[in-house]
């Protein structure tokens, strides 16, 4: 799963947490409301068992309905008013601190009127009585009368309904989340491309919009500050590399001058020659230092021509014989006839350049002198660069770190290329750079063979 | 001397005469050029280290051949090159100092004869020096002498133990081939295009067998070459010796 993917369930898992726990709290906030209703519905001081008390405990003494000293007190302290209607003539038989705005007689429809709403505006509720009808008057604004009808099939099916408008409301939950989320994960989306690019030492510039442009700024910044100090590294290289070159110039031309100029004595000559050698290796090491920065990031674009290895290699080995190789040397080139055909893709300078390397390492790694083989070969769909000679090879442990040797500016072991120099490691990252592949193994001779295999 | 190149006489003198004009910033480079080309037995080199200076010395002197840096302290060796080519075609070899500028050489198309980047070999410095003087100046009588033979290419004859072999149209492009690149391996594909053009696959055969009929009119042991000798799976070496 890409840094994406897991962001983006993160971010989902938590709205979900966040959903859940809201509606946990509302659950909480309505069972608390609920538990507080029952309680001012049932309670001792609650409406209906205040007025049944009334109803049960009025009683007729000298001629007048009475009721009980308590329930008196908890009428007043309450401000509400109460009266006893009589059944049959719809006049009042008990009154407590009734009102004047409260009419005194009452016809049938006046009680159905009153007792489904209110009565005068003041909330009333009534209770049956063995004589009428007693009504208990609540100050104005007190208390709040609803009456619904509902069918009862509707009833029945009110959990089913509730259940469906909150899986509703989810779904349009999501949909919202998504509508509104989709510009942030593009966004996201861009940030995190960027940051990936970046990672992996690419130059970026992201759109700087939307909700996260602050953040895009800031890695453009940062990319532009990397892409800075890479230039300047690889100019910092080029320009060693370019003021040594002028030196080596003249070490070089004298040196060679010295080592061939037969008047002079033997043992200067072969100083000069010293000198000329380790003049070489200083020139390589500054081309191969140039490359190797000018490959780091890719920058080194491939310059893909079409050629035939045969005539590339045949050119590329007797340029190396006409510069000059030491007597102790010998380069022999050989050519399958089914690659003589053969066509390649490739950029023809560094593949030069690898082998060129190959048969140079053969050189450094074997002073005592050998016989150098290069081989090419065409298989189904490769084409093989072999360099192979009969010097004194590699140990299994060499060849094993040749292999799995990680890059050079990515690295921060040092030691590992003071011994192996970054020969090799060039002629791995051309043949990369050509979808190829390098192999090292020891030969029948003891020398080392390499084989770079390259895709037609 | 340094004698990379081994040439006959009439050659010698005939490519060593050409005035040489050397164009670095370094003097040190400069220097080391001069002697170089001095041991070597050029005679005529002027030296300068701007581009305003060259131009000078161009009208002054009229080089016929010159060695070129890329980069000069009041402008670059691209547009020298330009402003000399505007009056006059002469040969030119590049020094640049900057490996990156080998793509550019390749790409401008200037016309320059070839390049070099620094440091270079001093050997491969005047065998190339040699490569373009010969291409561009041609003797009048021009005479390849080798161990036993003589060869006339503008007669197309050659003169060996008192016998004259007449040479074809065919042998005379794979010896001229291989005479301006005397004593350097000559590639197989590289004189299958000089003789027959850009389709190199295919004429190996044919080459051998002129090759083979050079042999019999040069060598005295055709079948155990010493002056044109085979260098096995690359090509062939014409020898001149001193």
């Amino acid at each position: 799963m890409n840094v994406f993917q897991s962001s983006i369930r993160q971010f989902v898992i938590r709205t979900v947490v966040a959903i859940f726990l809201i509606a946990c709290f509302n659950i909480l906030l309505v069972g608390v409301y609920i538990y507080r209703f029952q309680q001012s519905v049932s309670g001792e001081t609650a409406i209906l068992p205040l007025i049944k008390q009334i109803s049960g405990n009025i009683r007729m003494v000298d001629n007048r309905y009475e009721i009980p000293d308590s329930m008196t007190n908890e009428l007043e302290k309450q401000n509400i008013w109460a009266m006893l209607i009589d059944d049959h003539s719809g006049k009042l038989l008990w009154i407590h601190k009734l009102p004047q705005d409260i009419p005194t007689h009452y016809t049938l429809s006046d009680i159905a009127s009153f007792s489904r709403y209110y009565l005068k505006d003041y909330p009333v509720v009534t209770w049956k009585h063995p004589k009428g009808l007693i009504v208990l008057g609540y100050p104005k604004n007190s208390l709040s009368k609803l009456n619904y009808i509902f069918p009862y099939g509707e009833l029945q099916a009110m959990p089913f309904r509730i259940l469906f408008l909150i899986v509703c409301d989810l779904f349009i939950l999501f949909l919202l989340y998504f509508y509104i989320g989709r510009k942030s994960i593009k966004s996201v989306h861009n940030i995190l491309t960027g940051v990936k690019s970046l990672a992996s030492g690419d130059h970026i510039h992201l759109k700087e919009h939307g909700d996260f442009s602050e953040v895009a700024n800031q890695l453009n910044r940062t990319s532009d500050l990397l892409k800075r100090r890479k230039t300047a590294q690889e100019n910092w290289i080029a320009g060693i590399s370019h003021d040594i070159r002028t030196p080596l110039t003249v070490i070089l031309g004298y040196a060679e001058s010295i080592e061939t100029n037969s008047s002079l004595p033997k043992e200067v000559q072969n100083k000069a020659s010293l000198i000329k050698y380790q003049s070489t290796r200083l020139r390589d090491l500054v081309n191969d230092l140039n490359l190797i920065t000018r490959m780091g990031d890719d920058s080194q674009v491939l310059r893909l021509e079409v050629f035939y290895p045969s005539v590339f290699c045949r050119a590329l080995i007797a340029s190396f014989l006409n510069s000059g190789v030491p007597d102790i040397f010998s380069v022999e080139l050989n050519i399958d006839q089914n690659s003589e055909p053969v066509c390649l893709i490739g950029d023809r300078r560094l593949l030069q350049r690898a082998i060129y390397n190959l048969i140079h390492n053969c050189i450094k790694h074997n002073p005592a002198g050998c016989n150098i083989y290069v081989r090419v070969e065409a298989r189904k769909q490769d084409i093989l660069f072999i360099v192979s000679d009969d010097g004194k090879g590699m140990t299994p442990e060499e060849i094993h770190f040749l292999k799995t040797r990680t890059q050079y500016l990515g690295s921060d072991n040092l030691f590992q290329f003071k011994q192996h120099g970054f020969g090799l490691y060039i002629v791995q990252q051309i043949v990369k750079m050509h979808s190829g592949s390098t192999g090292f193994q020891i030969n029948m001779s003891g020398g080392l063979e390499v084989v770079i295999s390259i895709p037609i | 001397m340094l004698n990379f190149v081994v040439m006959n006489r009439n050659e010698h003198y005939f490519l060593r005469d050409k005035r040489i004009l050397l164009v670095d910033d370094e003097q040190v480079v400069l220097d080391m050029l001069e002697s170089l080309l001095k041991e070597e037995g050029f005679s005529s080199i002027f030296k300068c280290g701007t581009k305003k200076d060259a131009l000078e010395q161009y009208a002054l002197h009229q080089p016929e051949f010159t060695i070129l840096d890329v980069m000069l302290p009041d402008g670059d060796g691209f547009s020298l090159l330009r402003e000399i080519r505007k009056s006059e075609h002469i040969p030119v070899l590049f020094l640049t100092a900057k490996d990156q500028q080998e793509d550019l050489l390749e790409g401008l198309g200037l016309g320059a004869d070839d390049y070099m980047v620094k440091p270079f070999s001093p050997r491969e410095l005047i065998l190339r020096i040699y490569a373009i003087l010969r291409r561009c100046y041609k003797a009048d009588d021009p005479l390849i002498i080798l161990e036993g033979c003589i060869i006339n290419i503008s007669k197309a004859e050659v003169y060996r133990e008192g016998e004259v072999f007449q040479l074809t149209a065919k042998e005379i492009g794979i010896l001229d081939t291989l005479y301006k690149a005397a004593n350097r391996i000559v590639t197989i594909d590289t004189l299958c295009n000089s003789v027959w053009g850009d389709n190199r696959y295919g004429y190996e055969n044919s080459l051998m067998a002129h090759i083979r009929r050079i042999r019999e009119k040069i060598e005295v042991n055709p079948s155990s070459p010493i002056l044109l000798t085979t260098i096995k799976g690359l090509g062939y070496k014409l020898n001149v010796p001193l």
